[in-house]
């Protein structure tokens, strides 16, 4: 990530997202290069192929994967005399390139000050991921791509026992861009998908084939189409504690009820209800507490409903709510995420005001979880590029928090870590349930880490 | 005497001196203790006179150490004291036996004597029975006389009295000329008695007109003791009376009582008048001194009237000091009541000094008066809560000042007043309103330390101590109000009375900017040049404990109001960009993008978005400062690689034409990235006119950039965002200060689309350029 000129050389850098541009690049530059040549001592430190290629013309130097699978490495290379190459999981990697004979040795070198986390690229840009909460063996992550002409991919990644690597248990292709995408709390095969083509917006579950092992890039099985929306899906829910048949859609305009039974592969809409013409819903968030809960953001506020009536209960009125959380470890607290760079803690039984506030990011804070395991965790990721952990003292009462404001030189930083070392936007990230000092964040650029918190948090 | 020759002489007479010698001399028993042995060794010729005396070892001894001459001396003297011995034993005997005869006769005699006694004992007795009985009969025939004597002298004396009170109407009326009513309140009370005994009957006539007498007398002493005339002792004397006279003195004492304190509510009148006419002086100033000096000897002079009233009160009813005291501690809460008052109607520290000096010579004269009543520690005390309330009460006017200031600019936004620069006049009135009032305050309160009045000197370290706490809870308090302003700060517990009428919504986002701007000010010029002013008058309070610290902590104010001004600027952004986030919004969601027509001309909404930072620079212009760097400044930037790093891409950038191919030219700016380094978009705002602004562009473009990953678009849709982005790029360089984050921003934005794009072709670069140049001649009509 450094470039400069110097004497001997200059820094390159090459950013894992960037494999448009490397495209590109390719097909400029290519008929200009002096010299190409397959990388042989690469092999080391990832698995696939790579060729440099360096012009005469400016730029002195570009690379470019031959295969078009460029997973797992990244980087950023110093030409002469030797090459830098930053790996996903962190390690710096120098390598050495010898001009006599093309070839690079490689050498492991703790980073400085960089990032924690275990890396894992995408092959392209992304905007979801999500725990597996059933697989209760590993602690597993799927995530599936955003990309509007090539061909999408669901990754299911599993951090190593070690937990130092991330490895891809399974590759799948999808037919559609995804712009939402959730486990089901029960089954770790199964899972449920947002996506569009240009103007078509649909939903489904899927189902990871058996054997998906044994093949490169085996289908998804298709166990049921939400095909009952009339405008563009927003998400799927899944009820986040247990087995339970049910499944909510949200469109802009209406919530869906569907009854899913994943044996017989059938979704039947159970009962549907419209938001209002006027409101303009944007997301929600199922509440883990009570079966018939849901929280619904729209334009101008959140919206509480009960499954049974399918009617609202209760309203937040609050502008400009971006991403809505339960907290799992309390009942009627519920955590959502402004616009404009705001994190507000509600009791759902005081939804006048806020019981606390968090400052957010300084651009848009998109999304907030709740840990599922340590009360008062919250991680928010934002369009700043960086991911927040909060701890919120657990302030039941509203004397302790007058207490709380009226001393700010005593007030007690919430902020416990921000992670930024992302490249691009943040739209999402997951905590692990079964390791819950665990998150998985995904940047824009498809570039999903996986960092502990451990070394954050006081009591932990 | 058998005195023998030879040992059994010796024998006896060696008994015969030990006996003596255990007689005459106590110390021989010790002596014969010695053993034998030991003296036989060493005895010498002198040991003849020792009790263990040997006469063989002696004679021996004699005879191996004298030579015959010697020993017939020896002999010669030795029967020499022999016989004297025997002479002195001889006389001892004999005397011994001559007492002994004498003593027989002596008992011989007593014998006799005792025989005639018990006769003459009888005789005696029987003499002393008849002189008895004489005197007895003496006795039984006297005793008629003296009886009748005695009963003569009782009628006597009761005649003498009777005759007294048939006197005592005369006797009174007469004590009455000569007002003589000690005399007569004497004999009354002496009658007294008897009338009570005998009133119904014998002297009925007598007891009515003494009675009459007596009334009179009442009347003329309670007359006296009501008349300021009299002497005070005099009155005294007649209550003293009245109270011999079992006249109920308590009424009169209550009515005396009563009439002070009727005293005390004229005066406080009176009192209010002069505050009145004092409060008149600050607006009528030269008709007002007369008012005031002719009230204020009005009101000395019932002052005066007052203590006497007192002093003559409290001599003449004794034990009544407690009620006095109730009554003097009265007059000085109502005076300070009143003082109260006008503390409230917002007086100048003049006014109450003066107030506090009237009040302290009343007290210092009715202190004359009533020692006992600790009035000056009351006074004290009561001044205490004076000055206290005065200071809180200066800087809530103060507090208040300050919110008039700025519901002022609500009130002209409302109004929509036309005023060139609407909040720079407000910033500036806010600002005067905080330095110039609380210098006036200040000044106020220094006022009240340089006055000498003894009460003013003990409350010095008192009033430096609260004029040092009254700011610290001053500036909180503004802290709180401007919390309050901005809609921050959460409601109930707040006292909302002081700013009723401000919907905390409903802000506009100048006034966050200017509250913003003020904290700032408050913290860098207001907070030094207050603290000084008080470290240079009012320190050295120490009536605090050194645990608690000083009362005022500068530091921590400054520290609120850092924190203040930098959360109500972000806040202000936040409002600001909100509002751009709507327009942003608006214009991605309402058109499908996916069916968009080509482009003609720039979107308006480019318009209103330049019009947003229009609206923003030219609120930053009149309230902010002008940032000391006018060229490309980050604060966070992450080392001077980078900047030389951008500044060379930017010149390269500027160098090329617009005519480059587009499609180069992304593949320039896809290239540039590769070569980039991450690029530090939100960096630390500051308090500068370029800041706010870069910032607010900066994330607006961000916005914009993730408006448009949301979106799908197609051909002509990137055509049309494409030409909005070239038109931003060239008017948002006069906009924005820190060019290369707009531009990498801006190129992000132009990136986003081609992601998102189904068929991104560009523009041709002449059309482009047609269209831009159209819209900036348009803009420029």
């Amino acid at each position: 990530m450094y470039r400069d000129f110097t004497p001997a050389g200059f820094w390159l850098c090459l950013k894992e997202s960037k494999r448009q541009p490397l495209m590109n690049m390719k097909m400029n530059f290519v008929t200009e290069s002096v010299l190409v040549r397959p990388l042989r001592g690469i092999n080391e430190i990832c698995s696939s192929a790579l060729f440099v290629a360096v012009g005469s013309t400016p730029p002195h130097l570009t690379l470019f994967d031959g295969l078009g699978l460029l997973e797992r490495f990244l980087c950023s290379l110093y030409v002469v005399p030797c090459w830098v190459a930053i790996g996903a999981s962190g390690i710096k990697k120098l390598l050495t390139f010898s001009e006599s004979d093309h070839t690079f040795s490689c050498r492991c070198s703790a980073m400085q000050g960089g990032s924690t986390g275990v890396g894992y690229g995408l092959k392209y840009q992304a905007r979801c991921i999500s725990d597996v909460k059933a697989d209760t063996d590993h602690t597993s992550f799927l995530t599936g791509t955003l990309s509007l002409k090539e061909e999408n991919e669901v990754h299911l990644i599993r951090l190593s026992s070690g937990g130092t690597e991330l490895i891809c248990e399974g590759l799948f292709s999808h037919p559609n861009e995804i712009w939402d995408l959730a486990s089901c709390p029960f089954d770790q095969r199964i899972f449920s998908t947002v996506f569009s083509s240009g103007e078509s917006y649909g939903a489904a579950i899927w189902q990871i084939p058996e054997l998906y092992g044994q093949l490169n890039s085996p289908q998804l099985e298709r166990i049921a189409s939400l095909d009952a929306h009339s405008s563009k899906i927003k998400c799927v829910l899944w009820w986040p504690t247990g087995r339970h048949d049910k499944l909510v859609s949200i469109d802009e305009q209406n919530l869906f009820l569907w009854s899913i039974d994943t044996s017989k592969k059938t979704a039947q809409v159970q009962s549907q209800q419209s938001a209002g013409m006027l409101h303009y819903l944007s997301g929600g968030a199922w509440d883990a507490h009570d079966v018939n809960a849901v929280a619904l953001t729209c334009e101008s506020s959140v919206q509480l409903w009960d499954l049974r009536t399918m009617k609202t209960t209760n309203s937040i009125q609050h502008a400009h709510v971006r991403n809505v959380d339960y907290d799992t470890k309390n009942k009627y607290m519920l955590v959502t995420a402004e616009d404009e760079s705001g994190i507000h803690i509600w009791d759902l039984r005081k939804p006048k005001f806020p019981v606390s506030e968090l400052p957010g990011h300084s651009h848009w804070t998109w999304t907030v979880k709740c840990n599922p395991e340590y009360e008062g965790l919250i991680l928010s990721a934002g369009t700043d590029s960086a991911v927040n952990l909060w701890l919120v003292p657990p302030s039941s009462d509203d004397s302790a928090l007058d207490s709380l404001l009226e001393s700010p030189t005593r007030r007690v930083d919430p902020l416990l870590h921000s992670y930024t070392d992302y490249e691009d936007s943040v739209y999402d990230l997951a905590w692990s349930s079964r390791e819950p000092w665990i998150f998985a964040s995904l940047s824009y650029d498809g570039r999903v880490v996986v960092e502990s918190i451990k070394p954050h948090h006081p009591k932990k | 005497m058998g005195v023998e020759d030879g040992e059994p002489l010796d024998e006896k007479t060696k008994r015969m001196r030990d006996l003596l010698s255990s007689f005459y001399s106590p110390d021989l028993p010790s002596a014969s203790l010695r053993s034998n042995a030991s003296f036989s060794r060493f005895a010498t010729l002198d040991t003849i006179n020792a009790t263990s005396f040997d006469a063989n070892h002696y004679m021996n001894l004699l005879v191996q150490k004298a030579n015959l001459e010697e020993l017939l001396k020896k002999h010669v003297e030795m029967a020499s004291e022999i016989k004297n011995l025997d002479t002195d034993l001889q006389m001892l005997v004999y005397e011994n036996y001559n007492k002994f005869i004498s003593a027989t006769d002596a008992i011989k005699r007593m014998k006799n004597n005792i025989n005639g006694m018990e006769a003459k004992m009888e005789q005696l007795t029987e003499k002393m029975m008849s002189v008895q009985s004489r005197s007895d009969g003496v006795n039984t025939s006297l005793l008629a006389k003296r009886e009748h004597v005695e009963k003569l002298h009782c009628t006597r004396n009761l005649l003498r009295k009777v005759q007294f009170i048939y006197d005592l109407p005369t006797r009174l009326e007469k004590c009455i000329k000569s007002e003589a009513y000690a005399d007569a309140v004497k004999f009354y009370t002496g009658a007294m008695p008897i009338f009570k005994a005998y009133g119904n009957s014998s002297f009925q006539d007598c007891k009515r007109a003494s009675e009459e007498a007596v009334g009179i007398i009442v009347k003329n002493l309670q007359g006296k003791v009501f008349s300021d005339s009299e002497s005070i002792k005099a009155r005294a004397e007649a209550v003293m009376l009245l109270n011999q006279l079992n006249f109920p003195v308590e009424t009169l004492k209550l009515k005396l009582f009563e009439k002070l304190e009727q005293f005390l509510l004229d005066l406080h009148l009176e009192y209010k008048d002069l505050k009145d006419a004092s409060a008149d002086v600050i607006e009528l100033p030269s008709q007002g001194n007369v008012n005031v000096s002719a009230s204020a000897a009005a009101h000395e002079a019932s002052i005066h009237e007052f203590a006497e009233a007192l002093h003559a009160y409290r001599v003449i009813f004794l034990h009544s000091e407690p009620q006095l005291f109730k009554l003097a501690q009265d007059l000085v809460m109502k005076e300070f009541e009143a003082a109260h008052q006008q503390i409230k109607k917002q007086l100048c520290s003049a006014d109450l000094l003066a107030i506090i000096r009237v009040i302290w010579t009343d007290v210092l004269l009715l202190d004359e008066v009533l020692p006992g009543a600790a009035l000056p520690d009351f006074t004290l005390q009561a001044a205490l809560i004076a000055v206290k309330d005065y200071i809180t009460c200066a800087l809530s006017h103060l507090l208040l000042d300050i919110s008039d200031a700025f519901s002022k600019i609500q009130v002209m936004q409302k109004e929509g007043t036309e005023e060139v620069h609407p909040l720079q006049t407000a910033f500036e009135a806010s600002k005067k309103a905080v330095i110039q009032g609380s210098m006036d305050v200040l000044l106020d309160f220094h006022h009240l330390l340089n006055e000498n009045s003894e009460l003013l000197l003990k409350l010095r370290v008192f009033t430096m101590e609260w004029v040092q706490e009254g700011f610290q809870d001053f500036f909180r308090k503004v802290h709180d109000y401007f919390l309050l302003l901005c809609g921050k700060s959460n409601s109930a517990s707040q006292d909302r009375n002081m700013i009723e009428g401000v919907p905390g919504d409903k802000v506009p986002a100048g006034l966050v900017l200017v509250v913003a701007q003020l904290c700032h000010f408050i913290e860098n010029s207001a907070i030094p040049r207050i603290t000084e002013e008080i470290a240079s008058s009012f320190s050295g309070g120490g009536i605090r404990g050194f645990e608690y610290g000083p009362a005022f902590v500068p530091a921590e104010i400054c520290c609120t109001f850092r924190a203040d001004g930098q959360m109500f600027l972000h806040l202000y952004l936040k409002m600001r960009t909100q509002r751009i986030a709507v327009i942003l919004k608006k214009r991605f969601t309402t058109p499908n993008w996916v069916k968009h027509k080509e482009p003609r001309e720039v979107h308006m909404f480019v318009d209103l978005l330049l019009q947003e930072f229009e609206a923003i620079g030219a609120e930053a212009k009149q309230i902010l400062p002008q940032g000391l760097h006018h060229k490309h400044h980050r604060t966070d930037s992450n080392g001077s690689a980078t900047s030389s790093r951008s500044s060379t891409l930017r010149d390269s950038r500027m160098s090329r034409s617009n005519t480059q191919k587009a499609r180069s030219q992304l593949l320039e700016a896809h290239l540039a990235k590769l070569f980039k380094q991450k690029m530090e978009i939100f960096t630390k705002t500051e308090n500068t006119q370029e800041s706010v602004i870069t910032t607010i562009v900066k994330l607006s473009l961000k916005s914009l950039q993730e408006l448009v990953r949301l979106q799908t678009f197609n051909r002509s849709g990137f055509q049309q965002i494409q030409l909005d982005i070239q038109f931003l790029k060239s008017t948002l360089k006069d906009i924005a200060e820190d060019e290369a984050a707009v531009d990498f921003l801006l190129d992000e934005v132009i990136e986003a689309t081609t992601e998102r794009c189904l068929d991104p072709v560009p523009l041709e670069p002449p059309i482009l350029d047609r269209l831009v140049n159209a819209k900036l001649t348009k803009t420029s009509e």
